[in-house]
């Protein structure tokens, strides 16, 4: 089966706050989080994806490369600024037969493929929108409305019948898009629905039995990095178990709740709550507190001292001796606040900085312990 | 930097407006000299109008307050924007000094803090 990654969103508040070049590179535990759905589609056994990228930018290309890495093959198509996400899509429809997934890369999805697609073809519907319980409409950008048959009846609010939220995936027959006409090329959610609802044809609504996360807010971003760090380490997230059936990542679990990835150097005086998350390479040094809920990195150093929970710190990040962070994302000198997105920048390198490896152990018991001691 | 100060009922209170960094810190410290001098040891800094502050403004006002201890004092800090505050939660310094909401709940503390001496004095 054909399955198109729709990568063109480049940038969201999050992304650029956290310095990522591009959506679908956002990292999720350490790792891009398309690299998760690229798994997933592995998983069941989808590995021809293309990719359609923004035609001025080839960081996603950089990245995967021919996904061999993941074994899947991955090619790249190049979204030209007069297509809408359906003109790519058609390009391709008109010499195809065979029904396609298509796949926003920007979003955390995991969810039964199997199921979604014997729904389609049980259903023998011309689209197939795959659609989450609605958990934040007012963010959000469509809600779906579907009757107990789980057809489609209309996009949009309505306080009767069962709202979901469109997730922006879906189980295509190529046939809708060789039917759409060429001028305007046009979106799958906002033009090409709306007319095969108005002319009768079958959309069919597939509720997402896993977990499906937009990282659309910093809020989302942090229940997701939550929701991870729980499947990574078979722990329940708040009492409940986790929504995601499998996940990845280099390294081993230990048993204290703490995943360390390969290389990475963890002073036996470090006290764990769990869940935490080492990245590869990160250096962690004597007399830290670190958990629950944290991702470090790969390539950080966290100096003595420090105490971090419920946050995430991003790669190749310094965080000087004694600093407390909770509730906080760190990207290198940027300190932001994980639940509103307010930042500020540090300017004294001793509290944070972009890492150097030779920091650890080199540090004075610098202008900060004075600055505590001057007063304590 | 900008300085706004009145004083209600033997507080000073101290807007500041601007960043506070090491260019400029000097200038709150002389600021909060000036203060001193004037025998006022209960002194409320505002910081809503601070966009930015670095390590020396945080020493400068930590001295402060260290300064209005040691004659029977305080500093307050109050109407912290969250990027300041971050600042203050980054360092610990926020356990170390007192902040408040606002210029009502900081006079407050002050007036409380009085209450037990002037109770003292009457017995």
């Amino acid at each position: 089966m054909k399955s198109f990654l729709i990568a063109t969103i480049e940038e969201t508040e999050l992304s650029s706050l956290i310095n990522c070049s591009s959506a679908p590179l956002l990292p999720l535990v350490d790792r891009p989080v398309m690299v998760y759905t690229v798994e997933l589609l592995a998983r069941y056994g989808i590995r021809d994806i293309s990719v359609v990228q923004p035609s001025h930018l080839n960081k996603i290309e950089k990245y995967f490369k021919d996904g061999k890495r993941w074994n899947v093959n991955l090619t790249y198509l190049r979204q030209d600024t007069s297509q809408g996400s359906a003109g790519i899509l058609k390009e391709w429809a008109d010499t195809h037969r065979e029904s396609f997934l298509v796949i926003p890369a920007n979003c955390f999805f995991d969810f039964n493929i199997d199921a979604a697609l014997e729904h389609h073809y049980r259903t023998n519907a011309q689209i197939t929108m795959i659609v989450a319980r609605c958990m934040d409409a007012e963010h959000l950008a469509q809600t779906v409305q579907i009757d107990a048959d789980s057809r489609v009846v209309r996009l949009g609010d309505n306080a009767h019948g069962r709202q979901f939220q469109a997730t922006g995936a879906y189980i295509c027959e190529p046939q809708v898009f060789q039917e759409i006409p060429v001028e305007p090329l046009c979106d799958i959610a906002t033009q090409v629905i709306p007319v095969l609802l108005a002319e009768g044809q079958k959309v069919s609504g597939f509720e997402i039995d896993g977990y499906w996360n937009p990282l659309h807010s910093f809020p989302a971003y942090k229940e997701a990095q939550e929701e991870c760090l729980a499947a990574l380490m078979h722990l329940p997230p708040e009492g409940n178990p986790s929504r995601i059936h499998k996940l990845y990542a280099d390294g081993q679990h230990k048993h204290n709740g703490l995943w360390r990835a390969p290389h990475s150097v963890i002073h036996q005086s470090v006290r764990i709550t769990p869940p935490v998350f080492v990245g590869e390479g990160s250096q962690i040094g004597p007399d830290v507190e670190l958990g629950p809920n944290v991702v470090i990195g790969s390539h950080v150093v966290v100096d003595e001292g420090a105490t971090i929970r419920n946050s995430t710190i991003l790669r190749n990040t310094y965080v000087g001796q004694l600093v407390e962070l909770n509730n906080r994302i760190v990207n290198k000198s940027r300190l932001i606040d994980a639940e509103t997105g307010e930042y500020t920048q540090i300017t004294d390198d001793f509290l944070l900085s972009e890492a150097s490896p030779a920091m650890i152990g080199h540090r004075l018991k610098d202008m900060m312990g004075r600055m505590l001691g001057f007063f304590l | 930097m900008i300085f706004h100060s009145r004083s209600i009922d033997n507080v000073t209170l101290l807007n500041v407006s601007g960043r506070i960094d090491v260019t400029n810190s000097s200038d709150l410290k002389h600021k909060l000299g000036q203060i001193a001098s004037q025998q006022s040891t209960q002194v409320i800094v505002n910081l809503s109008h601070v966009s930015f502050m670095d390590s020396s403004g945080l020493a400068v006002l930590i001295q402060g307050m260290k300064r209005c201890r040691e004659y029977g004092g305080d500093l307050l800090l109050c109407n912290l924007p969250k990027p300041v505050h971050m600042i203050f939660e980054l360092t610990r310094l926020d356990k170390a000094v007192q902040i408040f909401d606002s210029e009502h709940d900081a006079i407050a503390q002050f007036q409380t803090q009085r209450q037990p001496l002037i109770s003292g004095l009457n017995s």
